[in-house]
C-alpha cells in the first residue's frame, strides 16, 4: 500500500458507493466523483468530545470520555455516562436513551447507544451490537449495581441508522456472546492470535479456564472479559466540571432601599473577585438575581468585551440597571455569578503605566457604553478584503473580540482616494457626462442642479467575478470619478455600467468627502 | 506701564482661576498640548495647538445641511487624527437619525485617523450623544470625544465642559450649520466651508475661521485656507485669509 491521502472515516452515503475506511482518496474519488472530503483534525475532534462530554452533563452528572482503549484515528469517538438513578428522572431509561439520540441527531452527529451493567458490554454493545454496521455506538447500563451509559458518537455529519440497544440486567451473557472479540476492547495483536486457533466470538471465550487463557494471549485478554461480564469492577472517572464562581448573601431582614441592594452588590462584588483572580480568570459575563420575600425573582446581566474583575467597573455596569429593580415587599437574598469567564493575567490595579491604563480605560468605557445603549449600538470599524468598496469597511460590535484573522486595515489601503462616509444607499441622479465613458460635467439632484468643476477618476471596480452568475458580466461594473463642485464640496459618483446607445448607464453618488 | 502689567497679572489671576485652559496657558497642570501641525494656526491658539482637555465646537458652514456636506467631518476628523496620534483610542458619538451614511474606514485612514482606534455609538438622539459625549470625557479611557449634536444649549455644554476638565480628554462638537450662534461654554469655536482646491484633480481644501477662542493672546488671523497636499496627504495652510489686529484691554465678554 503506498502512500497518499487515506480515508479514514465515511458516512453513509459514501458507503453505499462504495468508499470504506482505508482506502486512498483517489480510489474513493474514482467511486464516487462527488466524494467530499474533509482534513482529519485530531485535537480538533478531541476537544469536541469533551464538549460533548460537558453537554451529556444533562442527563448525569457523572460523564466523561471515554479512553480505555487505544485505537487508529477512525473519526469516532466515545463517550460514556453513568445513569444509575437518573433514569427515572427522563421518564425511565429508554426515554433517556431516545431523548439522547435524538438530541445528537438533530446536531449532525450521527451516534449508536447501547445501556448495559458494565461499561465492558455497554462499549461492547455499542459497537458492535446491531451487527454487521459500523462501530460506535454508546452503552448503558441498568440494575441494582451501579448502571453507567457509554455513547459513543462520530464526528461526521451525515446520518447513520440509529440503533439503541438496552441490555436488561443479568442477561449480559446471552448478549455478549454473539459479538466479535474485538468487541472486547483488546489490542490487534491479541485478536489476531485469538482467531487464528479459532476463537472468534465472545461466547467461544467465556466457557475456556482463564489461567491458560490469560497465560497464552496475555492478562488483558482476561481483564477485559472480567470487566464484560461484571466479575471485575472497571471504575470510570468523570470529567472534572467548570468551576461556578458564585456569591450570595442572605438577609436576615430583607431589604428594600436602593442603598443597601447597592453596598450589598459591592461586597457580592469583591466576594466574586476575589474567587476570579484566584482561579486566574476574569469575568465576561456576570448575572445578579434578587430573590424576594414573595418568592419573586429578579436577574439583571451585565456583560464586558474583556475579561475584567475589577469591583469598580462592574459596579458602574450594574449601577444602570438597578434602577430596574423592584424590590416588592422586600429582598431576602441576592446572588452573583460568573457563567461567562475568560482568563485573564495579573492586573496592575495601582502602577501607572500609561498604555495599559489607557487600553484599559478604553475598554471599560466600551462596556459601559454597550451595557447601557446596547451592543449594537457602539461599534467599531472592521475591515474586509474586498474590491467592492461597500465591502471594505464594515461595522461590528466593539464589544465582540477582534477575530484573530482580521487583516490590517495598512495592508488594505488603496491608492485611490477613498470618501469618509458612504451613503448606505446610493443616491441616483442625472448626469450629463461626455460619451462614451467621459468624466461627469454637470448633474441634477432633488430639482437642483450642480456644476463639476474638476474629477478624477475613472477608477473601475468590476464584480468580484467569482460570484458573478451568467448572464449579464459587465453591467454592475462601475467607474468611479471624485469630483469637485462649485460650492466646494466633494463626492464620489460612479457610473453603473458601460456606456449603450439604447441603455445609457446609470449614475449614483456614493461618497462624501472631507 | 505699570498698568499694563498689573493688568497682565489681573488676567493671569483670573485664568488661574478660572480652571482648564486657563491653567494651560499659565503651564500649572500636567498640561499635554496637541498641535495641529498647522503652524499658522497653531500660533493663533493661546495653547500652542489644542489642549488636552477642553470642548470645542465645530460648526459646519454649509448653507444648509445636506447629504452631501463633508467639509466640517474632514476637517473633525483631522482634529481627532491629531489626538489619536500616541497610539489612543477615540470616541464617535454619531445620530442614527441624522443622515443616511456611514463611517467608511478607507476614508478616515487616509485623513490620517486610524480606524482600529476608532469607537463609534450610534445614538438614537441628542440626549444619547450627550450622555455618551460625556460618559466619553468623563472616563479618561480615551484621547478626544466626537459628539454629532443638533441642538446644544449652556448647560449641556456647561456639562460636557466639566466632564472634559474631569477627566482630562478633549471634546469636539459638531454641529450643523447655524443661522444664529448660541451662548456656549467652549474653549473654541470653529467655522468650516469646503472650498474649490482650484487644481487640475479634486484636492481636500478647507476654509476654517476660528471664530471664538477663550484666552486668546492678541494680534493674529482667525481665518485660514488649509488643503492637503496631494502627493504626501500632509496638510498645510494655504493662505492667512483675515488678518484683524485684537487690541489689547480688558478680558473681552465671551461670545
Amino acid at each position: 500500500m503506498s502512500g497518499g491521502l487515506r480515508v479514514i472515516s465515511v458516512d453513509a452515503l459514501a458507503r453505499a458507493s462504495g468508499v470504506v475506511p482505508g482506502v486512498t482518496l483517489a480510489d474513493g474519488r474514482a467511486l464516487e466523483p462527488n466524494l467530499g472530503a474533509i482534513d482529519f483534525d485530531g485535537p480538533g475532534d478531541a476537544e469536541a468530545l469533551e464538549k460533548l462530554a460537558a453537554w451529556g452533563r444533562r442527563y448525569t452528572p457523572w460523564s466523561g470520555v471515554d479512553d480505555s482503549f487505544e485505537r487508529p484515528p477512525d473519526g469516532c469517538g466515545d463517550l460514556w455516562l453513568d445513569i444509575s438513578g437518573c433514569g427515572h428522572l427522563f421518564g425511565g431509561e429508554s426515554a433517556l436513551l431516545e431523548d439522547l439520540l435524538m438530541r445528537l441527531e438533530r446536531n449532525h452527529i450521527a451516534a449508536r447507544a447501547a445501556i448495559a451493567d458494565t461499561p465492558g458490554a455497554a462499549w461492547a454493545m455499542a459497537r458492535f451490537g446491531g451487527g454487521g454496521l459500523p462501530p460506535t455506538k454508546a452503552a448503558r447500563q441498568s440494575g441494582e449495581r451501579s448502571p453507567r451509559a457509554c455513547v459513543a458518537t462520530e464526528r461526521s455529519p451525515r446520518e447513520w441508522a440509529l440503533e439503541n440497544t438496552i441490555l436488561p440486567p443479568n442477561r449480559l451473557r446471552s448478549y455478549l456472546e454473539p459479538l466479535p472479540v474485538l468487541a472486547l476492547r483488546l489490542p490487534g495483536p491479541t485478536v489476531e492470535a485469538l482467531s487464528k486457533v479459532g476463537l472468534r466470538r465472545i461466547g467461544d471465550l467465556i466457557p475456556l479456564p482463564r489461567a491458560p487463557l490469560a497465560k497464552r494471549f496475555g492478562p488483558e485478554l482476561a481483564k477485559r472479559l472480567d470487566q464484560a461480564l461484571g466479575s471485575r469492577s472497571e471504575p470510570l472517572s468523570p470529567q472534572a466540571p467548570p468551576v461556578d464562581f458564585i456569591a450570595r448573601i442572605a438577609f436576615p431582614e430583607c431589604i428594600a432601599q436602593r442603598e443597601d441592594i447597592e453596598g450589598t452588590l459591592e461586597r457580592l462584588l469583591e466576594i466574586l473577585c476575589k474567587q476570579l483572580e484566584k482561579s486566574g480568570l476574569g469575568a465576561r459575563k456576570l448575572t445578579l438575581r434578587c430573590d424576594r420575600v414573595d418568592g419573586g425573582r429578579q436577574h439583571l446581566h451585565v456583560g464586558t468585551g474583556h475579561p475584567a474583575r475589577k469591583p469598580s467597573h462592574l459596579l458602574r455596569l450594574f449601577r444602570e440597571k438597578l434602577d430596574t429593580v423592584e424590590p416588592g415587599f422586600g429582598i431576602e437574598a441576592m446572588v452573583l455569578s460568573a457563567p461567562f469567564t475568560n482568563p485573564m493575567e495579573g492586573q496592575q490595579d495601582d502602577m501607572e503605566g500609561a498604555a495599559q491604563q489607557n487600553g484599559q480605560g478604553a475598554a471599560e468605557l466600551v462596556d459601559r457604553l454597550s451595557n447601557k445603549l446596547g451592543n449594537a449600538k457602539v461599534i467599531r470599524l472592521t475591515p474586509q478584503a474586498s474590491h467592492i468598496p461597500e465591502c471594505a469597511s464594515r461595522e461590528a460590535p466593539a464589544m465582540e473580540a477582534t477575530p484573530a484573522n482580521e487583516p490590517a486595515w495598512e495592508s488594505l489601503a488603496k491608492p485611490a482616494p477613498r470618501p469618509i462616509k458612504l451613503l448606505t444607499n446610493p443616491v441616483p441622479i442625472e448626469v450629463l457626462a461626455s460619451v462614451p465613458d467621459g468624466p461627469p460635467v454637470r448633474f441634477k439632484w432633488q430639482g437642483q442642479h450642480h456644476r463639476i468643476v474638476s474629477a478624477q477618476g475613472p477608477e473601475r471596480i468590476a464584480p468580484e467575478w467569482w460570484h458573478l452568475e451568467a448572464g449579464h458580466p459587465d453591467q454592475t461594473t462601475r467607474d468611479y470619478f471624485q469630483v469637485e463642485l462649485q460650492d466646494g464640496r466633494r463626492l464620489w459618483l460612479f457610473r453603473e455600467g458601460l456606456y449603450r446607445p439604447d441603455n445609457p448607464p446609470r449614475w449614483y453618488v456614493q461618497g462624501v468627502f472631507g | 506701564m505699570a498698568q499694563a502689567a498689573s493688568l497682565l497679572s489681573l488676567r493671569e489671576q483670573i485664568r488661574r482661576i478660572e480652571g482648564v485652559g486657563a491653567s494651560m496657558v499659565g503651564g500649572r497642570k500636567g498640561d499635554v498640548r496637541v498641535p495641529l501641525g498647522l503652524p499658522e494656526i497653531d500660533r493663533a491658539l493661546p495653547w500652542g495647538g489644542l489642549p488636552s482637555a477642553g470642548v470645542h465646537e465645530l460648526i459646519s458652514g454649509a448653507t444648509k445641511a445636506d447629504l452631501f456636506d463633508g467639509a466640517a467631518v474632514g476637517f473633525a476628523v483631522f482634529l481627532l487624527s491629531k489626538f489619536a496620534a500616541a497610539n489612543r483610542a477615540v470616541l464617535w458619538c454619531r445620530q442614527k437619525n441624522r443622515g443616511f451614511d456611514r463611517l467608511y474606514g478607507p476614508g478616515l485612514q487616509s485623513l490620517g485617523l486610524p480606524p482600529n482606534r476608532l469607537v463609534v455609538v450610534k445614538a438614537a438622539d441628542d440626549k444619547e450623544a450627550l450622555w455618551a459625549m460625556e460618559e466619553g470625557l468623563r472616563s479618561a479611557g480615551v484621547a478626544a470625544v466626537l459628539g454629532e449634536v443638533g441642538k446644544l444649549d449652556l448647560t449641556a455644554s456647561r456639562r460636557l465642559q466639566l466632564a472634559s476638565e474631569a477627566g482630562d480628554t478633549a471634546g469636539l462638537l459638531l454641529r450643523p450649520p447655524q443661522k444664529t450662534l448660541a451662548a456656549s461654554s467652549v474653549l473654541t469655536r470653529w467655522r468650516i466651508e469646503g472650498v474649490q482646491a482650484g487644481g487640475e484633480i479634486p484636492t481636500t481644501a478647507w476654509e476654517v475661521e476660528l471664530l471664538r477662542c477663550r484666552y486668546r493672546s492678541a494680534g493674529h488671523a482667525q481665518r485660514w485656507r488649509v488643503e492637503e497636499n496631494h502627493e504626501t496627504g500632509a496638510f498645510f495652510v494655504a493662505a492667512d485669509l483675515c488678518h484683524r489686529p485684537v487690541e489689547e484691554g480688558p478680558i473681552r465678554a465671551t461670545g
